[in-house]
């Protein structure tokens, strides 16, 4: 296993333990002390002090474990894909929005009718 | 052999869950997939089965990376709602079924060896798959 292996493993496990309210709590109070208590190297840390989602992400974590970190600070997944795309938090909501247009007429059942449309 | 009643699908999206907890399920961009759950519902209960198979993936939070099984039948007396980071939604633990569980489990285990069998698999993660059971 190489150090960045190593360094990878040990990010996913500290966000794993984030499972446990006194992690959390603990990861609210002082992120840098919760973070120091595991091997994560000083690539490691530096992307979690940023909060940099993509960056994360391309070192291999999982949505599943980001999303946790993300409800022990207070950032919903919204915030983390507006931040993925380098977008503001009303530009992604229209972004989104847009999608939900363009996919609506595939997304409906048959016999099922669109809000506002008979 | 058992009578297969059914097989019922849900796409797997968070907005679904946070709609639900937000009380947000009529808001009229959500009605017609909640109208579509209300109907499975009640059809599913008038199908009056004996027992529902769950399938879902797991959020990290039964198994971490230095044990992650391809595929886990859960035998347990019931299935907590997992603590995802939000702490558990609010939804009755589901009961669990352990001779059907250890039943599937035998049966697999005689058929292929690529099944993973767990008494860790306690925390059940999409409480909107298993709504109909309680």
């Amino acid at each position: 296993m190489s150090a960045r292996d190593a360094n990878l493993a040990q990010i996913c496990r500290l966000l794993y333990d984030l499972r446990s309210p006194a992690n959390r709590e603990a990861v609210g109070a002082d992120a840098q002390a919760y973070y120091c208590r595991y091997a994560i190297g000083s690539r490691g840390m530096r992307l979690l002090l940023d909060r940099d989602w993509q960056g994360l992400v391309e070192a291999g974590v999982t949505v599943y474990l980001l999303t946790k970190l993300g409800a022990a600070l207070g950032v919903s997944l919204l915030e983390m894909g507006a931040a993925m795309r380098g977008m503001s938090g009303e530009e992604f909501r229209h972004f989104i929005e847009e999608q939900n247009q363009r996919n609506l007429p595939l997304a409906l059942l048959p016999g099922v009718t669109l809000p506002g449309k008979s | 052999m058992a009578k297969v009643v059914a097989g019922l699908g849900c796409s797997h999206a968070p907005s679904i869950a946070h709609a639900y907890d937000a009380g947000a399920s009529r808001d009229p961009g959500m009605t017609p997939l909640f109208d579509a759950f209300a109907q499975a519902a009640r059809w599913l209960a008038e199908q009056r089965p004996d027992a529902l198979v769950v399938i879902y993936n797991d959020h990290v939070d039964n198994y971490f990376f230095d044990a992650w099984p391809t595929f886990a039948i859960g035998i347990a007396d019931d299935f907590q709602i997992a603590d995802e980071g939000w702490g558990p939604r609010r939804f009755a633990a589901v009961p669990g079924h352990r001779a059907l569980a250890r039943h599937i489990a035998a049966q697999l285990l005689g058929w292929s060896s690529t099944t993973d069998f767990s008494r860790r698999c306690r925390w059940l993660t999409k409480a909107g798959a298993c709504r109909s059971c309680r």
